[in-house]
């Protein structure tokens, strides 16, 4: 369990409100609601993208509210995707293994693995300007994962897909969060998101984080 | 901390001509009101003229480009935008030498420096104009069509309304610019059409009037400062549907284009037979011609890879808030003043001028390259930047991946702008040094001594095959460096 505390922002028209919130350590929890709730302001308030002052998120012995972005070690899959559009698929990967500093024997490793279990060679070496909406998921999760990060934090990842690939998608999260053993945060406005891949859920209304049992699973 | 420390450096930089020159010489100097006057009357007037006559003509042409707005003649468009941009981004002395041949007796004054400004600028507003009708009003001029308005009736009451805000501050970008001119007054302007501008220059070279000169400086850059300060407060149109533009075209827009930039062909060409016939001073020259080549190209390089650095530090100096709005805010101090404070800072001999003019030329070039695409592909990629910090990139990886490989061939075609306008400077590099360093310096000599303009314009083709030689290698520059981190 993750303790979120003193998560206040104000934006002058609208107010994030979170004076304390549990996160599951374990399973996909998900956070829903409808647009403009204020989901994505949470998702980087947790980040560190946008600053708070008394906001603390003990994370075992750490508090990773006190740690600078690059330290927090989140693995982060933004709406957009975001893949660096100079870079090859494999290159966004890389990058983000290399942001962690981590081994490259043991990235090299993990890197194949991955693409084998997501069928990815066929793309790993395109620009990633080129990639389908498809290939383009498949590599920012991969670039979120290869790191090892503590948390994978998921912002509407599907949004950006057709129905037919977001499926895909939903399954290709599932399995690999439950391969990894890996907590996840995904923030959703879309309700089979929920039903398919959440295990805890939480709902955010005018800033404000509650639990909800939703759910016809 | 050294972040913070190179930001502060790099401002002191900027402002360095004022530090320097307010702390030398403070600004408790009468000022003499009625000269003061007058050359603001001047450079008042020559402004309103040039932004007025640009701005009309640039509606004119901008009709004309209008016409090349479809898919399919988009070349034609991208050709004519080249044919346009040419003047204002070549140095001043192209088209002072092209007018010189082409207007004989040449009006000197302030026609003469409203002419050249005019020839300068009209064809960037033109420019900025078609893309802003394009954006603006291209759906409502298809369906102005459609509803059967006329021309006149669209222009009076949909074109002119909508466009008003934008025409006001184009107007006022093109005053300002032409406000703070340096060089075509001092070449063109003659004895009564002293700008301020020129008054600096003389307050410091004729009367050594330092106090008076940074004082006339300071309320110059006051005025520029507030002009800029409301320029910037446009805000760029959402591009709306690409739409039938027939009620905007006109064909006379594109014969206008046409004429204008044959006539500065004409007239540019035309002093080379007259200088040809002089050849034979040439060979006398040889020497002086190839050591001011390599004046010039070393000017260019020094300026270019200055430029270069700059622009790549402030790339990993971002974000800073407070930064971001000194540069988007800092109007480049006078030319004059720049060249006077650097003249005064060490001695002027031996390779001294060789430092100084690249660092002046730079100082008032940047802010020029900030505003020109810098600041815009920056701020592109803030959410690149984002991603890569959750990703736990730090600063030094996220700039050498992120960052450099997506502005570096920017910033070099940016500082290869920067050296052509080095390569092509004699107002500045007159007053660092005391003989002609560059082929710019020697065309502006064979100008102004008995109006040898065909030499000049021969002279000033080896200032033209400088400048081309600077631009491609920060290009080539740019492109190199761009590559490197992903290698």
């Amino acid at each position: 369990m993750s303790l979120v505390e003193n998560l206040f922002h104000d934006y002058g028209d609208f107010k994030i409100d979170v004076p304390r919130w549990e996160i599951p350590d374990r399973g996909i929890t998900t956070l829903s609601g409808p647009s403009g709730s204020g989901k994505t302001s949470i998702f980087r308030l947790l980040i560190g993208l946008e600053k708070t002052t008394a906001f603390t998120w003990r994370f075992g012995e750490v508090d990773l509210a006190r740690l600078p972005v690059p330290q927090r070690r989140l693995g982060v899959v933004f709406q957009s995707l975001d893949l660096f559009p100079h870079m090859t698929a494999k290159q966004n990967i890389l990058f983000a293994a290399q942001a962690r500093g981590l081994n490259a024997a043991d990235t090299q490793k993990r890197l194949r693995h991955f693409a084998e279990a997501l069928r990815m060679e066929g793309f790993l070496d395109r620009s990633a300007a080129l990639l389908s909406g498809g290939e383009k998921q498949r590599t920012a999760l991969v670039r979120a994962l290869i790191g090892r990060p503590r948390l994978l934090l998921l912002d509407e990842p599907f949004s950006a897909l057709d129905e037919e690939l977001r499926d895909e998608g939903r399954k290709l999260l599932k399995s690999l969060i439950l391969e990894e053993g890996l907590p996840a945060l995904l923030v959703t406005h879309d309700r089979r998101d929920v039903e398919t891949l959440g295990d805890h859920f939480f709902r955010v209304q005018q800033g404000r984080v509650e639990p909800t049992s939703l759910v016809s699973k | 901390m050294i972040r913070s420390g190179l930001r502060a450096g790099l401002i002191v930089f900027l402002l360095f001509p004022f530090l320097f020159l307010i702390w030398n010489f403070p600004v408790v100097h009468a000022l003499d009101r009625a000269e003061f006057l007058w050359a603001a009357g001047n450079s008042f007037w020559q402004a309103f003229g040039s932004a007025s006559l640009s701005l009309l003509f640039g509606l004119w042409g901008a009709c004309g480009l209008i016409r090349y707005s479809s898919p399919a003649r988009r070349s034609w468009r991208r050709a004519l935008e080249v044919i346009l941009l040419i003047p204002n981004f070549l140095p001043p002395l192209f088209v002072l030498l092209a007018a010189l041949n082409l207007v004989d007796p040449f009006p000197m004054g302030l026609p003469g420096v409203i002419f050249i400004h005019t020839l300068m600028n009209w064809g960037l507003v033109a420019v900025v104009l078609a893309g802003l009708i394009e954006d603006k009003a291209g759906a409502t001029a298809e369906l102005a069509l459609v509803e059967g308005a006329s021309r006149r009736f669209f222009w009076r009451k949909a074109l002119l309304p909508l466009l008003a805000r934008d025409l006001g501050l184009l107007w006022l970008f093109v005053f300002a610019v032409c406000f703070g001119s340096f060089a075509i007054p001092l070449v063109v302007g003659g004895g009564r059409g002293t700008t301020l501008e020129v008054l600096i220059y003389e307050k410091i070279r004729l009367s050594t009037d330092w106090g008076q000169a940074v004082l006339i400086a300071s309320l110059q850059s006051l005025f520029l400062f507030a002009l800029s300060w409301i320029v910037a407060r446009g805000r760029p149109a959402l591009r709306s549907r690409r739409a039938q533009m027939r009620l905007l075209e006109m064909k006379s827009g594109v014969l206008l284009i046409l004429l204008f930039s044959a006539l500065l062909l004409w007239g540019y060409l035309q002093g080379f037979p007259a200088g040809w016939e002089q050849a034979g001073i040439f060979r006398e020259m040889t020497g002086d011609l190839r050591r001011a080549f390599m004046g010039s190209l070393g000017m260019g390089l020094f300026t270019g890879f200055f430029c270069f650095g700059f622009l790549l530090l402030t790339s990993a100096l971002l974000p800073s808030a407070w930064f971001e709005k000194v540069l988007s805010g800092y109007m480049a101090p006078s030319s004059a003043l720049t060249s006077f404070a650097f003249l005064l800072l060490t001695p002027n001999t031996g390779f001294w001028p060789f430092v100084k003019i690249p660092l002046a030329v730079s100082l008032v070039s940047l802010p020029v390259l900030w505003r020109l695409g810098w600041q815009g592909a920056l701020d592109s990629l803030s959410r690149q930047r984002e991603v890569a910090k959750a990703l736990g990139a730090s600063e030094f990886l996220l700039w050498w991946r992120v960052l450099v490989p997506q502005t570096a061939p920017l910033a070099g075609t940016l500082a290869g702008l920067a050296a052509v306008w080095a390569c092509g400077d004699f107002a500045m590099s007159r007053i660092l040094a005391h003989r002609d360093l560059t082929l710019a310096m020697m065309t502006e000599t064979l100008i102004s001594s008995g109006y040898r303009l065909g030499l000049a314009t021969v002279v000033s083709g080896g200032v033209l095959a400088s400048a081309l030689i600077c631009f491609l290698i920060m290009k080539g520059a740019g492109h190199v460096l761009g590559r490197k981190p992903l290698s």
